[in-house]
Formats: structure tokens, sequence, C-alpha cells
């Protein structure tokens, strides 16, 4: 076992993994600079950097750098790391890369409770809508495993039945939307779409509280996660507590999937193609969570910025150009599967 | 003596009780075979052995306490499990999978010891997987991959050792590549090991203690000698067989009497 020694810390990691790692770290700063410095308006390099971490350079890029375009970028980064690391537990656990959170109606769900709560409270906090995300996600996941149950799980029933459910939240929200006030309803329709746009520092602090009390909870049944992908039995064998471990880990994902919706709206692909490309590129067995964080922010904040940078006519949300990029995979999936490959 | 036994253990799959009320004694430092027909609670018995089930009454002890009572890390120190289909990670290489051995022996902020690494090492070397232990597990031969998965059960380090059907998928050299391993895993590391096979002539050839199942119930228990007499074969299995001295080794071997097209 190729492992690394940091001071007490023993990290065991494939060494190709944690090379794969640190390029996507240093892929992700070079893009959060990119975010930071370049825009329409013309801040200037250095001047970029010091209004990003608080040092006043005078209007405007104090106000465009500090409150545009760092929380839209960090925003965009914990977003797509959150949906990365939601994406690489459920296709785990399922052993099927079609389980991403947003295919089988678990962001459909958190979708449904964000409306929900937005029509109820007409969109007053942030954090009130995140946990009205969490519940819907929640419900979604329950109903599917529910529905899906027969003495077991069978992971194609479990993503069908997903799938299905999926389409039942989204008629509900749109129902919930005919029900809202014309001024409300633009709101949540804009925040459907999937959009970072007009991110704020509250949005940066749902993402970054949720994140770090979830990952910590992930991470400590990392390894769990990774010898579960060897079977139920030999996971208990080797004293893995596989049902508490499975449970703790799919709530995870869950909150994840529901809190990231909550915050930029439903954003498709990126929970679905992070971690299946990761595990492409490390050739690493089993899941490796942090890699996937990382590739799930650079390919969220990469789309962020392509998004911005089109000519103003052609710009559009980031969750709908995540879906012109990740259609094509999914198609590409199905294809191979059909070719007789492992889907 | 013997620190892994049943008591009364009434084991089954939902309210269906497979096996129904036994009393199994795992003696120490011996290789314990398990036989009987398909769907007599065989590896219904292994699996509540190791904790994989619960018995619906009566209990699984190890060393004297309700095996469901000791800290699931705490059993994986001195169980070890080749289950019947375990999973490979994809493109996970042989020393990586053996790794995975080690989990219950690991911390979690101190993941890696040298400990860790001797025992890997010493599995692979006695599985004689040090020459492949870079290539990826599924691109191995069947008798290869079977014994990656012993290898990681080894790097467990358990003074006990389950093995569902390990022979069974297998040609019978590797069969016989397996169950040399297991021996000399007796013979020269002291391990218990209990193992679920179908082939009764192995069962006589390389157990020292044999448990014969028929519908949920312990038929016959004792050496092979003891067992695999013409009497409890023709009860067991509902087939008249005759039992001769292995020429090679003097154990039982069992063939059927009565010739093609009239064995039942």
């Amino acid at each position: 076992m190729r492992s690394l020694r940091i001071g007490p810390f023993g990290i065991t990691t494939h060494r190709r993994t944690f090379v794969v790692g640190l390029v996507l770290l240093g892929a992700l700063l070079s893009l959060l600079v990119f975010a930071l410095v370049v825009g329409k308006a013309n801040i200037g390099f250095l001047d970029s950097l010091r209004a990003a971490i608080g040092i006043s350079v005078g209007s405007p890029g104090d106000f465009i750098v500090g409150q545009v375009r760092a929380p839209r970028a960090l925003t965009t980064i914990l977003v797509g790391g959150m949906l990365g690391v939601s994406g690489a537990i459920l296709q785990s656990l399922t052993r099927n890369p079609l389980a991403s959170p947003d295919f089988i109606g678990i962001s459909a769900g958190a979708g449904t409770g964000a409306v929900l709560t937005m029509w109820l409270t007409s969109g007053t906090s942030l954090w009130v809508t995140a946990a009205g995300a969490a519940v819907g996600g929640l419900t979604a996941a329950f109903l599917m495993l529910a529905l899906s149950w027969r003495r077991g799980i069978v992971p194609l029933r479990l993503i069908l039945t997903g799938i299905g459910i999926g389409f039942v939240a989204q008629a509900a929200t749109q129902y919930t939307l005919t029900r809202m006030d014309v001024h409300d309803a633009g709101a949540a329709l804009a925040w459907l779409v999937g959009s970072t746009t007009g991110s704020t520092w509250t949005h940066v602090t749902v993402a970054a509280a949720v994140l770090a009390v979830l990952l910590p909870i992930i991470l400590w049944h990392a390894r769990a996660l990774r010898t579960m992908e060897m079977g139920d039995d030999t996971a208990k064998a080797l004293g893995i507590h596989v049902s508490r471990s499975r449970a703790i880990l799919a709530v995870c994902s869950v909150l994840l999937a529901a809190a990231a919706t909550a915050v930029t709206g439903p954003i498709g692909f990126i929970a679905l193609v992070a971690p299946a490309l990761v595990a492409r590129i490390t050739r690493g067995p089993g899941v490796t969570l942090i890699p996937a964080a990382l590739l799930g922010a650079v390919l969220l904040l990469a789309a962020d910025q392509a998004s911005q940078l089109m000519p103003a006519t052609l710009q559009f949300p980031v969750g709908i150009f995540t879906a012109v990029v990740g259609a094509p995979y999914l198609l590409w999936l199905v294809w191979r599967s059909s070719r007789g490959g492992p889907v | 003596m013997s620190r892994l036994e049943t008591r009364k253990a009434v084991i089954g799959y939902g309210d269906q009780p497979i096996v129904r009320g036994v009393d199994v004694h795992v003696p120490d430092g011996k290789i314990t075979a398990i036989v009987g027909p398909n769907g007599c609670g065989k590896s219904t018995l292994l699996r509540a052995l190791v904790r994989l089930l619960t018995p619906m009454e009566g209990s699984v002890v190890l060393d004297g306490e309700d095996i469901h009572r000791i800290p699931t890390k705490n059993v994986a120190q001195m169980i070890g499990l080749l289950p019947q289909a375990p999973i490979a990670p994809a493109g996970i290489t042989v020393k990586e999978l053996v790794a995975r051995g080690r989990t219950p022996h690991q911390k979690l902020l101190r993941p890696w010891s040298d400990s860790d690494e001797t025992a890997v090492l010493s599995a692979l070397h006695s599985t004689n997987l040090t020459p492949l232990q870079e290539s990826v597990v599924d691109e191995l031969s069947g008798g290869q991959r079977q014994r990656a998965w012993i290898a990681m059960a080894l790097a467990q380090d358990t003074p006990l050792m389950l093995l569902d059907e390990p022979t069974t998928y297998l040609d019978i050299s590797h069969q016989y590549e397996v169950l040399d391993l297991l021996h000399r895993l007796n013979e020269r590391q002291s391990r218990t090991i209990v193992m679920v096979v179908h082939d009764l002539d192995q069962a006589a050839r390389y157990a020292h203690h044999v448990i014969a199942m028929r519908e949920g119930e312990v038929a016959a228990a004792g050496p092979p000698a003891e067992v695999f007499t013409e009497k409890i074969v023709s009860e067991v299995f509902d087939i008249d067989a005759r039992v001769f001295p292995d020429p090679v080794t003097g154990t039982p071997i069992v063939v059927p009497s009565g010739g093609p097209g009239h064995t039942q």
C-alpha cells in the first residue's frame, strides 16, 4: 500500500489519486483567481485579489469583487464540491454510476421542499429554504426506499423509482408555482433554473456551514464506504457496522444535495459526472471523496465562468450550461451499456 | 477446546428457520469441514458463526460470550471470513485488496502502520502472490483470485478463519491448490479453519473434524473416519454409497453404488 505520512497522521492513499487531487486543487485555485480577476469591470489583478480578502481598494472594486465575484465564486466552489461528494457516495453505495441525486429525484424533491418553503415564507431566509430543501430531499429519498424495497434493494429498481419520484416532485413544484403570487413565483422560477448569479455571503455561509458539519461525518465513514464496495458480508466480517454506516452516509449524501439545491437551485450532472470522471482519471479502486469534491468544484466553477464569458445575448445560467455539457455524457453511458459494457 | 460454538442455535432468514437448534463446536487449531446436501443449512450455519446472521433462538458463543454482545470490530480481529461471492472493486490490485483485510486493526487517524505492512506482505507470501501483488484482481485467473481473497482474510490476522465454499467454481488443480494452502495455514500458523465444502473426499482428506448436516440439523459430527460411514453418508445425502480408504491418504472416499442410472 502506498501510504503517505504527514506529521503524526497517516493518510493511506493511492499515489496517483493523491497527485490527481493536487492537480485538481491547483486547477481550482487558478480558476478561483480567474473568477475573481476577470469580469466586465476591469479592477486589475492585484486590486481584485486584495478586495477578495477584504482589503479595501475603493470603489467599485470593493463592491464588485468583495460582494459579487468572491461570494459567487465561493458559492460555486462549495456547491460543486457538495454535489461531487453527494454523487460519489450514492454511486458507491449503489455500485451504479447512474445513481446521482439529480438523476434519482433527490434534487427534485429538495426543489419541491424549497419552493414550498418559499411559498409559505415568501422566501425570506436562505436558512429556512435550505431546511425546507432538506426535508424535501429526505422525503424523496425515503419514498424511493419505501417504494423500491422488496426484501432488499436492487440498485436498478431504486434508480427507476427515483426517476419516477423526480417527475412527481417536479409536478408538485410546478403546481406550487401556480399558487404563488407573481413576484414570488418569478423569484422561484429564476432559482429553479439553477444559477449562481446573485450569490451573496449568506449563500457562502449556508453552504460552508452544511459542509463543515457533514464532511467530517462523511470522512469518518469513508473507510466503511470503501469496505462496503466489497459486499455487505465482507464489510461486516471486517468489523464495519454496515447498516449504520450506510444509513448515515445516505442521509449525508441527501443533505448535501438538498443544501446545494437550496443555495443555487437544482444544478444537474455535476453529481453524476464528477465522481465517475475522478474514478476514470485516478484509476484507483473504490470511491475517492475528496478528489470527487475537488473535481465537482472545478467543473462547476469552470462552467460558471464559461457561461459568464458568453456574449450577453447567449449567457445562460450555469444549471443549463452543465445540462448541455452533461447530457452527452449520460447518453454515452447509456450507449456504452447498450453495447454490453458496465453501466 | 473450542473458542467458537453454537448453543441450541435456530438460524434463518426472516421468520423462516433453516438451521433448527444445533450445538456445534469448532475445535481450536483444527480444520473443520461442514458438509451436507444443498439447502441443509451449511452456509446459514457458517454465516451465523461469523455473526452475519443473528440466531432466532439460542446463541453463537465466542470465548464464552454471546458473539453479538462483542463489539463487531473485536470479533473482526478474531474471526476472518471468505464469503461465497465477494466483490472486488473495479481496478483494485492484489496488494490493495489484501490491505483491506487490515480494516479491523486500523484507527481513524493512523490508518497504516508497520504491523499492517508486515501482515500484508506475509499474507501475500503465504499465498504465493508476492509476484502478482501489483496485478489487477479482475484480470487474475479464478484460482489466483480466490488466493487473493484468502490473502485478504489472512491479512486480517485472525486465529479463526471461516470459508464459504472456497473451492466451488475452481477446476480440480485450483481446488487442491486452495486446500493445500488452508492445510499449510493450519499446520504452520495453527489457525483454526472452518470451511463449507461439497466434495466429501476433499473434506475427508483435509479436515480433522467434520460436521454433516441434513435438513437444518447436525446429522453427525466427528473425525472423518467416524462421519463418513456408508450408513451416515446414505442417510445424509439420500444416496447408496460405498466407502473405501483413499489409496493415497487412507482417508475415506465415498463412491456411489449402483452405477450410472441407478445411484438413488
